[in-house]
């Protein structure tokens, strides 16, 4: 065990609980903060805590794993992270296909009116399905 | 896939985080593979074979029929 990496887990005694509660309590802590701060009308105080704290968060779940020598996430973390991912895919594209087409040819026909709003939603629909694209390439390629 | 990963861990009287710790897992992997909600990785069953100093067969039994993904069709040809 390098001294470093004693030290961290000496200092800040890093167990998978405190790894998983420090990074979803500083999430919380973010979201508290944005919410006190539109209920205070100080928004700009409540997006500067929720992004230092989120940041932060990230920054922890990404960094601690590389240094403590406690696992932390493992190959079933990865699994399980995959699993959740593909069924939010299946499920957005089930949807996604299975309404955004129809909406878009009642629109043209004049049957409907899109509003703005859901406009929006089916850009981002679409982009977030390219961007599924651009990533599965990117990791097919490598793997 | 069932397994005789608790019975081996206690006899070699070892807790599921020392087990864990040996293999480079979390507790809460070995703990799921032991109830059996969680297949290892080939390399993980490997490492747990080594650990453990026998054969993976020995360790986990495939709910697979072995006749059915056999090769002996091939080889009498």
């Amino acid at each position: 065990m390098s001294d470093t990496r004693q030290q961290v887990n000496t200092v800040l005694g890093i167990g998978r609980q405190t790894y998983e509660r420090s990074v979803w309590g500083l999430v919380v802590i973010g979201c508290l903060g944005l919410l006190a701060g539109i209920l205070l009308r100080e928004q700009l105080i409540g997006t500067a805590t929720y992004l230092v704290t989120v940041w932060a968060a990230m920054i922890v779940a990404v960094a601690v794993p590389y240094v403590s020598d406690t696992k932390l996430v493992d190959e079933r973390d990865e699994r399980l992270h995959n699993r959740a991912s593909g069924l939010l895919i299946g499920i957005a594209f089930m949807v996604g296909l299975g309404i955004v087409p129809a909406l878009y040819v009642l629109n043209a026909g004049n049957y409907i009116t899109i509003s703005p709003t859901v406009w929006g939603g089916i850009y981002l629909f679409s982009a977030f399905g390219l961007l599924y694209g651009v990533c599965y390439t990117i990791v097919s390629r490598r793997s | 896939m069932e397994n005789h990963l608790t019975e081996r861990r206690e006899e070699a009287g070892l807790s599921q985080g020392d087990l864990a710790e040996a293999v480079d897992v979390t507790r809460q992997t070995i703990n799921a593979i032991e109830r059996e909600r969680y297949d290892p990785s080939l390399e993980l069953a490997f490492k747990l074979a080594a650990f453990f100093e026998c054969h993976i067969e020995e360790l986990f039994e495939p709910n697979i029929d072995l006749d059915l993904v056999s090769n002996s069709d091939l080889k009498t040809e």
